[in-house]
């Protein structure tokens, strides 16, 4: 029997952002490309019906997002890149209230994630990044959940020792941070 | 922990490692800094669950870096002859292509106020100081003439290195070319790109104003400088 599935409600895809968005630059490693890569995501889903089949509007959503990037980088290798710095700017922090050892260690974090292998980065941030079960994660990528498991515990396992590299200053010296 | 326990191919010491990954991951999701931006979300809000094509924006990326050389010759060569002659003046990209040559005079000095301004205006349309917003600091002008029109360009430089211009157009609106557009406070934005740059084209007080920048500013940051206010 063919499964038809369902339509993706278009209305509900504002509840997904913070995810996406998290998901994104854990991608790109960077926060200007993920917004970037969120929005056209969201241009290319809402370009038509989409019909969705089993999984979670989240899962197909990142399912897009993971695809977007993908064709997004391989563009991108055919483009002449930018001499300008890589760097974007933001808007000074309006709270002023933030630990700025903090936040960097937020960007450290994001950088690790974006310089994993894929396999490793894409089941981190399919189950600890956007919140799928290890199930949904495995569907997902077409491996098994056991798979998914072992991937999501070495990844994790690098994000710590990178995280003990900067702390030492590795990560400084390098200019790594996006 | 029970599932890393199910993990045989992890030491204790690797095991206990990958646990701070975990909370260290899950600290960094929590954080208020890993939320989506504002901008993102009217930018999505903006763009609705309305169906649309998808953005030329995207698809211009894909030119081959040959025919995207030769392009940006053609550009050149239609902007040093004065453009096209049309009695709507120049187009968008052919005022973004002289906007991003190097500035010819000073920065215009900051004047305060509220928005904060810069001493550089185009009829009552005045240059915004983005400096105590976004650390964007005015570098400096120029002044040239596209296709009959006058075109005052104020250069932003982000620490130090990554250059933006703003240009405006003085008198009535001119072409915008493709791209695709985004609304915002009822007004509307044209976003389009080249290799290597984006460029968002707006009129504002009977003007065309149009801020070009590299593609490593995103779109929401773009339109951050245009709205603001």
């Amino acid at each position: 029997m063919i499964e038809r599935g369902r339509i993706l409600d278009a209305a509900s895809l504002g509840d997904h952002v913070d995810r996406l968005y998290r998901a994104a630059w854990a991608l790109c490693g960077s926060r200007a490309d993920a917004e970037d890569l969120v929005q056209e995501t969201f241009a290319r889903v809402l370009a038509k019906p989409r019909r969705v089949q089993g999984e979670s509007d989240l899962a197909y959503l990142l399912q897009a997002l993971r695809n977007t990037f993908v064709s997004s980088r391989r563009a991108a290798s055919l483009r002449i890149v930018a001499v300008e710095a890589p760097a974007g700017f933001e808007p000074t922090d309006p709270s002023g209230s933030r630990r700025p050892a903090e936040a960097l260690e937020v960007r450290e974090v994001f950088t690790l994630i974006a310089g994993l292998g894929e396999n490793f980065r894409d089941a981190l941030v399919a189950v600890d990044v956007v919140g799928l079960s290890y199930g949904e994660a495995a569907k997902m990528l077409g491996v098994k959940e056991a798979t998914i498991t072992s991937r999501v515990h070495r990844a994790r396992l690098e994000v710590a020792r990178g995280m003990e590299r900067a702390d030492t200053g590795v990560l400084m010296n390098e200019g790594r941070h996006g | 922990m029970d599932d890393i326990k199910d993990d045989i191919s992890l030491t204790d010491e690797e095991r206990a490692l990958a646990e701070r990954g975990r909370s260290l991951v899950a600290a960094a999701m929590a954080h208020p800094d890993a939320q989506a931006p504002p901008a993102l979300r009217e930018s999505l809000a903006a763009a609705g669950p309305a169906p649309r094509r998808r953005s030329r924006l995207a698809r211009s990326w894909v030119l081959a870096p040959g025919l995207a050389v030769v392009a940006a010759g053609i550009v050149a060569l239609v902007v040093a002859l004065g453009g096209s002659g049309s009695d709507r003046g120049p187009s968008a990209m052919q005022v973004a292509a002289v906007a991003r040559l190097p500035a010819s005079a000073p920065a215009p000095a900051a004047i305060g106020g509220s928005p904060p301004r810069l001493a550089a205006r185009v009829g009552t349309l005045a240059f915004p100081d983005y400096g105590a917003s976004y650390g964007l600091r005015a570098s400096g002008r120029r002044s040239d003439r596209v296709g009959g029109r006058a075109v005052t360009t104020v250069a932003y430089r982000y620490r130090g290195q990554t250059t933006i211009a703003y240009a405006i157009v003085a008198g009535a609106p001119i072409r915008w070319g493709p791209g695709r557009d985004i609304t915002r406070g009822g007004h509307r934005y044209r976003l389009s790109a080249s290799p290597g740059r984006r460029t968002v084209t707006w009129t504002q007080d009977g003007h065309t104003c149009v801020i070009d920048a590299p593609s490593t500013v995103s779109t929401a940051q773009l339109m951050r400088l245009a709205t603001w206010t």
